[in-house]
């Protein structure tokens, strides 16, 4: 490269200079598509694909996933938008917005002659500042159920109808506060999520316990029990041949009829050693006894536990033998030897649902459960799943908020402000990076400012109005977005994890700057942009 | 243990998903509704449901991996169970806040297709009793036509079946998932992960008695690696279940010298991991070499196809594995899965070779005992790459060969002997089954070869969908015609089949021209490994390891 740069200067700034203004394009043509999503009045998708299988959908990051990136530009965007999700698990489509719109208004300048260089500089100038106005922003959180409400609600309603986003937030953010201990954030897997078609989704609910999709595999074995020791086991109880068994010389068929009798009698010496257990801890008793098995019960010794009325369930998620362990306490055990009570769990109740050819098993009325189940219902797979992704937004929105004990306020106050705040800034800055800071200050209105067109605001008047106001109460004002008048987001409840916005912010400007300085990306070839 | 020995089949990638249309309507194509039932035991592969409307559905056990864009008119969830019809106003939203977008019209669906669903081909005929006269039926002409798999899929699926990633596209330029490593780092996404293994768990939680696992999977491409990375989980999740890895060889098709590179490497990755972890593993490829460029393609005394498309390569595998796994999916065997591949792989020998006679190649008119007598040149030809195991050939060693023939019925064993005494004595005519006279032939004709044979009265099914790839000297039913040719207003109906798996020194051929073929290829001038996350270490010592298991197919003399 740099021996033709020497050649012919020229030749690599047109090029850049046309890269440049392809990367621009793929920015707001990406940005063009999830515009219209953004906030509560987005709109949603419904994808129907050529055979007719339907996805429905608000969300930036599922949407990305479902759409046909070619242009590698896009795809670096969709995947930064993509990292912004397994980050927070919120803010793709502000991602995206905000990228498009940083290019866009850098291209004004770099019209003009300013080098993009100097722009990337002014942008990073900029980040460190706007990093300490959403600090500044700050609104400290208790862990109690209002306060987690307000930020679950607030990013529900921008997934799902408002009814519906009411029932979620309420399970999201029970779900958390009941597994939590120690005022630390949760391990999110520690809620299942479980899926079934059945009614509406206004029914979805929080078991506080642990649902199966699975259930008993014999007629005779009880569908419900009361006051339950609960062993979880990773033990097999299914017949195998074992590798002697099946030697390359083919023995009689007596031999072979002995060798399987052996290897029978191994395995029944398990099930006879739980049976054992379960005589002991509940013959005489008002007690019952369940298995739940990682591994697989042949029906031989389904039988026999069935003629015990144990009911035993066979493979187990490999998560749930952790999770029940949460839920019912006891522990997990790879064997039956020296098995004795305390290893067990308990459960007040638990029994079978059947839904045509599936089975559930709920398993609650947990002592203590630090294990729970959100049970997921909807008419169709598509709600299905449009649900469970709320679901996840919520989750995460609530334990974000435990790990930064703080909310900042949403309905486009921080963007507002921290414009407010960069105008000031580049005045102090001298030189020409004063007009990158200009640019990244600009950007950030994208985000108000597409709210407001969503809502059906002209978003010209009303940047206007909430600038004027921002000014004259010197406090964090926002859109409402049913009036289009100012409001005070903290006082209605609207607040976005502070960590989303950081990240948001934190990642626009590394990707905005390396598209700009895109003559030194060419320079590492495009398969840099491919990693 | 008359508890059915459930197999769960998985097929990942595209040319897999070929091969597999082809399999599950070969078989479906083989339920009997009438008549005489069927000697193959259907619930192996199959499972029964019911939806929900009641309704009691059978359905290939089964889950299947594609990448976004490569279904067509599949719909991902099947059609069996609940069919929710696009509506605006379902989605709880603002009915003018909801965009609609329907994915580009797709090209018209063939007239295969369009029979299938209005009733007229493909259904399951009655006549499959098979001794009804043959009636003129319509033929169809697809070769133009298919342009995926889907284009000829009989079966319908239930909703647990088709998994397509969103992560990659199907023929993408951009992003080909076309890296070994890209295979194993989609099967570290823990969503994908958690749904495939959820969804095989589920299969194997209605399973009384499983036998295991058949992996189906596109050898020369990133799924080699979701294949191997799959293996490790099912050798750890279900151990003691078989499990036999069948790596396809696709076409190679049109593609640049680095791209013929990278496939052999992929190859070479997936190959050396499926053998540590597979109970047995058999590649499989319709040209007789593969590395780079192909070879001539395998030539069948009564096939005429075309190399090169997929749908016909596909169709001569799907009955390859029909057939051969025959072995422990009959109603009148107790064999499992573990009987074909424990032995098989004993002596670390964890790759075997198949050879097939498509169709066997019986003359009208004559019964087994006589062609066999008659019989000259080899019974089959090999279709693993690279292998080519010959039964006559002195020098070669077959240690172990498992064969399986179908279709030949017990009343076409041999002639009625009334002449007896006048003939030389011949042990041969003493058998009074396909699988001993077969077995007695295979004792003779080979040097020391261990022979486990199996034979099935059904014949294997090559009614539409199955390609027009018969010569016009094989009859509807697979007899070899001695003059004249099969009316061409008549389909194909079923031929008999004979397929060989072999575990033989030819494989150790095909092992270290592999290891030396890619020994020449300097890894670090392809850096897509190493940025998706392959050291240099691990691919030397994978290079290692494919050595040594070469040196399992040396001779070594035993007892
Ligand atoms: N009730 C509300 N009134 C005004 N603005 C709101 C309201 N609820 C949310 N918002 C704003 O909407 C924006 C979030 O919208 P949305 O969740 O659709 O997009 P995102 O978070 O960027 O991306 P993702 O699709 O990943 O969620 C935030 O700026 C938030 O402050
Ligand atoms: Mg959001």
């Amino acid at each position: 490269m740099a021996a033709i740069s020497l050649l012919n200067p020229k030749a690599e700034f047109a090029r850049a200079a046309q890269a440049l203004a392809v990367n621009i394009s793929a920015a707001k043509g990406i940005q063009d598509v999830m515009k219209t999503n953004l906030g509560p009045k987005g709109t949603m998708k419904m994808l129907v694909s050529g055979a007719g299988d339907i996805k429905i959908t608000k969300d930036g990051n599922v949407l990305l996933h479902e759409m046909q990136i070619q242009h590698p530009t896009a795809s670096l965007i969709a995947r930064a938008s993509t990292a912004q999700d397994d980050m927070t698990g919120d803010g793709t489509t502000s991602t995206v917005l905000l990228i498009g719109e940083l290019l866009k208004q850098a291209d004004l300048f770099i019209a003009e002659g300013l080098h993009p260089r100097i722009l990337a500089e002014g942008f990073e100038q900029a980040r460190k500042k706007a990093i300490e106005v959403l600090d500044s922003m700050k609104i400290p959180v208790n862990a109690n159920k209002e306060d987690l409400l307000n930020i679950a609600k607030t990013s529900q309603c921008t997934k799902v109808h408002p009814k519906l986003a009411s029932v979620l937030s309420e399970v999201c953010v029970d779900a958390v506060l009941s597994i939590r201990q120690d005022k630390k954030p949760v391990d999110l897997h520690m809620i299942e999520i479980m899926e079934m078609q059945h009614k509406t989704e206004m029914e979805t609910t929080l078991v506080k316990g642990l649902v199966l999709d699975h259930g008993g595999r014999h007629p005779d074995m009880p569908k419900r029990v009361e006051n339950a020791y609960i062993l979880t086991c990773n033990v097999s109880m299914e017949y195998e041949k074992s590798e002697v068994n099946s030697g390359f010389f083919y023995k009689s068929a007596e031999e072979r009829e002995k060798l399987v009798l052996a290897e029978r009698e191994f395995i029944e010496n398990r099930v006879k050693k739980i049976i054992e257990l379960k005589k002991k801890l509940c013959d005489g008793t008002d007690k019952s006894f369940v298995v739940i098995n990682q591994k697989g019960i042949d029906p031989m010794s389904l039988d026999m536990l069935a003629k015990e009325g144990i009911i035993g369930l066979r493979r187990a998620k490999r998560r749930n033998m952790e999770r029940l362990s949460l839920a019912c306490g006891g522990q997990a055990v790879n064997s039956v030897d020296d098995l004795d009570e305390s290893s067990l769990g308990y459960a007040g109740l638990v029994y079978e649902h059947v839904l045509g050819e599936n089975k559930f098993t709920f398993v609650e009325e947990c002592k203590y459960p630090q294990s729970v189940t959100i049970l997921i219902k909807a008419p169709n797979k598509h709600t299905l799943a449009q649900v469970k992704d709320a679901i996840r937004d919520g989750l995460r929105a609530v334990n974000n908020t435990l790990q930064d004990e703080c909310v900042v306020p949403g309905a486009g106050a921080t963007e507002i402000a921290t414009h407010k705040e960069l105008m000031k800034y580049k005045d102090t800055v001298k030189g020409k990076a004063r007009l990158g800071i200009q640019a990244f200050a600009e950007a950030l209105l994208v985000i108000p400012k597409t709210l407001a067109v969503n809502s059906g605001f002209d978003s010209q008047d009303t940047i206007v109005k909430l600038q004027e106001e921002a000014v004259a109460t010197g406090e964090a004002v926002g859109l409402d977005i049913s009036s289009g008048e100012v409001l005070k987001p903290q006082e209605a409840g609207i607040v976005d994890n502070f960590i989303v916005k950081k990240q948001i912010i934190n990642s626009c400007t590394v990707i905005a700057s390396n598209l700009l300085l895109v003559d030194e990306i060419m320079r590492a070839g495009m398969s840099s942009l491919k990693g | 243990m008359a508890a059915t020995r459930e197999i769960l089949t998985l097929q990942l990638g595209h040319y897999s998903n070929y091969v597999g249309s082809h399999w599950w309507s070969i078989q479906e194509a083989g339920f009997s509704y009438a008549g005489k039932p069927s000697d193959v035991d259907h619930d192996v592969l199959f499972r029964e449901g019911i939806n929900s409307k009641g309704q009691v559905t059978f359905t290939p056990r089964l889950l299947l991996v594609d990448l976004k864009g490569s279904l067509r008119h599949l719909r991902i969830e099947g059609e069996l169970y609940d069919v929710p019809a696009p509506d605006v106003n379902e989605a709880p939203w603002p009915t003018e806040k909801v965009q609609v977008e329907v994915a580009p019209e797709q090209p018209a669906k063939n007239e295969f297709l369009k029979d299938l669903e209005s009733g007229v081909a493909g259904s399951s005929s009655a006549a499959a009793g098979g001794d009804s006269t043959p009636v003129p039926s319509k033929v169809y002409n697809l070769d133009k036509d298919v342009k995926t798999w889907t284009d000829y899929l009989v079966s319908r699926f239930h909703p647990r079946t088709v998994l397509v990633t969103n992560e990659y596209e199907h023929q993408s330029e951009q992003q080909p998932f076309d890296i070994y490593n890209y295979g194993v780092n989609l099967f570290k996404n823990a969503d994908f992960e958690e749904d495939f293994t959820d969804r095989i768990r589920i299969y194997m939680e209605e399973c009384d008695n499983a036998q295991g696992f058949h992996i189906m999977y596109d050898g020369t491409d990133g799924f080699g690696g979701v294949a191997g990375s799959l293996t490790e989980h099912l050798a750890d999740e279900y151990r003691n279940k078989s499990i036999l890895g069948v790596p396809l060889i696709s076409p190679i098709g049109d593609i640049t010298p680095i791209q013929e590179c990278v496939r052999t490497i992929n190859f070479a990755l997936s190959l050396q991991k499926m053998c540590d972890l597979a109970s047995l593993v058999v590649p499989l490829g319709t040209d007789s070499t593969n590395w780079r460029s192909a070879g001539p393609a395998r030539v069948f005394p009564h096939l005429e196809y075309n190399s090169t498309l997929p749908y016909h390569t596909s169709a001569i595998l799907a009955s390859a594995i029909d057939t051969f796994t025959l072995q422990y999916r009959l109603k009148t065997g107790f064999d499992r899965m573990s009987d074909l591949v424990d032995p098989m792989r004993r002596n670390g020998r964890s790759v075997a070779s198949c050879s097939m006679g498509l169709p066997f190649g019986i003359k009208e008119g004559e019964n087994l005992f006589s062609a066999l007598e008659k019989w000259e040149g080899p019974l089959w030809t090999s279709i693993t790459p690279h292998c080519n195991p010959d039964m006559e050939d002195i020098n070669q060693r077959i240690w172990m060969q498992s064969v399986v023939l179908r279709g030949i019925p017990q009343t076409r064993l041999k002639a009625h002997q009334n002449a007896e005494g006048e003939q030389p004595p011949n042990p041969a005519l003493s058998c009074d089954s396909v699988k001993q006279l077969l077995q007695t032939f295979l004792s003779f004709s080979s040097n020391g070869t261990f022979s486990q044979v199996s034979s099935s009265e059904s014949a294997c099914k090559v009614k539409p969908p199955f390609p027009q790839i018969f010569k016009p000297s094989v009859a509807i039913n697979g007899d070899i015609l001695s003059h004249g040719s099969r009316s061409e207003l008549l389909n194909m109906r079923e031929v008999p089949v004979v397929t060989s798996l072999n575990s033989c020194d030819s494989i150790q051929t095909m092992i270290r021209s592999l290891h030396s073929e890619i020994g020449r290829l300097n890894i670090r001038r392809f850096p897509a490994y190493s940025k998706a996350g392959l050291e240099l270490d691990e691919y030397e010592e994978i290079l290692e390891q494919l050595y040594s298991l070469s040196q399992n197919y040396e001779e070594k003399y035993e007892l």
